[in-house]
């Protein structure tokens, strides 16, 4: 072999040598990046999930506040009220007045059974004493009552509380729901079914009015006035469940998947 | 069988990106020079076969007796379409050099091919051509590489154009001491040269896999 011959095969065998080296090193680099980015989104993730967290546990707080201030301050004074205007001695009053009287009664016992529904609404003692099924029947009922509106529950008993804290969103997430298909879509029936299954609770939301698309429901959330349907997304990120809209000739349908971690 | 297949190579091995094009037509446009230089390098590298196979069996005419200059029309060809390839990918890194490589390289052909070498030198290949050319696609391979670093693209083998940059990459690093070295190793043996080749060979099919491969990807960059 000469020497250019040994210069040609040692010159071919460096530079491949070299390419190899840089290649691996800048795989080597970029597989590094990838990591980082990696940790970095789930690290954004974790803090997202925080900040949710503490916005929907605080609103809890919230509500809670507000409904024992209800109750035991605007109820205590409501009720004090009705019972000095029993305290009225109608005897000696005439026809006018007592007409008059009647009707503050009958005003002061609508007005005492708001604050308490409204109280009861905001705390969650049905949800924390008796369970989610409980608490979703018993919403139903309380919502539809004196209207025309036919109210159906059919939620699987198999499922338990596993965590309390859940179950409130998931509880509030039907409640909004509900509130929503009551003022928006002219529904004449809603029906709320359950079913749990390998640890993934379903609830499905069905009713015959105008229901949203996932579509409008997506577009929805991001404007000022979707408050609801935020804080509705914000508790199903927390617990990594899914929300599904659809629409169909017959009716429409909410589903949620939310799955349950269960306490060894 | 083996040495006709081995002296048929850098015909047959660019069959395989173009197979793979006619099943995966939709390719993105920055990939318009790769498909362009594939269908002239068939051209051109099956006329360099088929003059050098069978000059012997048929009476050719006198410019068709060798085929050297195939080989740097086949360089010419393959510098300005990737060149054009590297503009065409419209990453904003190192953009007026990019330009002004092609310029450079034209004007280099130029003064060689006018002053000092015969482009259609029947006798041996232009070996100062073959290695600027190698040399300069080597430039921008690299200037390719460190903008993906810049840029920070973790997922780098989920593009058409990393395949192709890798293929070329390849290529060039392989035949770049050949080409460098070639007029002096030719005057000292020319089966050395003949037996050589065989890498650059090796290198052109690589080459051509992983064109084929960034064809498969068909994204977006």
């Amino acid at each position: 072999m000469t020497e250019i011959q040994f210069y040609i095969l040692i010159s071919i065998a460096v530079m491949l040598l070299l390419f190899v080296s840089f290649l691996l090193a800048f795989a080597f680099s970029q597989r590094k990046k990838l990591k980082y980015q990696h940790e970095m989104q789930d690290l954004r993730e974790t803090q997202q999930n925080q900040l949710i967290e503490a916005a929907v546990r605080s609103e809890e707080i919230e509500r809670h506040r507000i409904a024992e201030a209800l109750h035991d301050e605007v109820g205590a004074i409501l009720s004090s009220s009705k019972l000095h205007l029993q305290g009225i001695k109608t005897a000696s009053l005439d026809e006018r007045d007592k007409l008059l009287h009647e009707k503050g009664k009958e005003l002061l016992d609508e007005g005492i059974q708001k604050v308490r529904g409204i109280s009861h609404n905001l705390h969650s003692n049905i949800l924390k004493e008796f369970g989610l099924n409980e608490a979703i029947q018993h919403f139903m009922a309380t919502i539809t009552q004196g209207t025309l509106i036919k109210a159906t529950t059919s939620l699987d008993e198999n499922y338990t509380t596993q965590n309390p804290e859940n179950d409130i969103s998931i509880y509030r997430m039907v409640q909004e729901l509900v509130n929503n298909i009551l003022k928006h879509s002219h529904a004449k029936e809603i029906t709320i079914s359950s079913s749990y299954i390998d640890n993934q609770l379903l609830i499905t939301i069905f009713h015959d009015g105008n229901g949203l698309s996932q579509q409008q429901f997506e577009e929805y959330r991001y404007k000022k006035e979707g408050l609801g349907l935020k804080n509705i997304m914000n508790r199903i990120i927390l617990l990594r469940g899914e929300i599904i809209f659809s629409s169909a000739a017959d009716g429409s349908r909410i589903i949620i998947h939310i799955p349950v971690k269960t306490i060894a | 069988m083996f040495t006709e297949i081995k002296a048929w190579l850098e015909v047959w091995a660019l069959f395989i990106p173009l197979v793979v094009l006619l099943i995966k037509k939709k390719q993105p446009g920055y990939l318009k020079p790769v498909i362009i230089y594939l269908w002239l390098a068939l051209i051109i590298n099956l006329l360099a076969n088929i003059s050098w196979k069978f000059k012997a069996h048929y009476n050719f005419p006198v410019w068709f007796q060798t085929n050297t200059y195939f080989y740097n029309l086949h360089s010419v060809v393959r510098f300005f379409l990737f060149s054009w390839f590297f503009i065409k990918l419209g990453q904003p890194f190192l953009s007026t050099l990019k330009k002004i490589i092609p310029v450079l390289f034209l004007i280099f052909i130029f003064v060689n091919f006018i002053f000092f070498q015969d482009f259609f030198d029947f006798k041996i290949i232009s070996s100062r051509l073959l290695s600027i050319e190698a040399g300069l696609l080597l430039l921008y391979c690299l200037q390719y590489y460190l903008y993906l670093l810049k840029e920070e693209e973790p997922f780098f083998t989920k593009l058409p154009s990393f395949w192709i940059v890798t293929g070329l990459s390849i290529f060039v690093v392989a035949g770049f001491p050949i080409y460098l070295f070639y007029d002096a190793a030719a005057e000292q043996s020319k089966y050395f040269i003949i037996n050589i080749w065989i890498v650059q060979k090796t290198a052109f099919l690589i080459f051509c896999l992983f064109i084929a491969n960034a064809f498969m990807k068909q994204s977006h960059d």
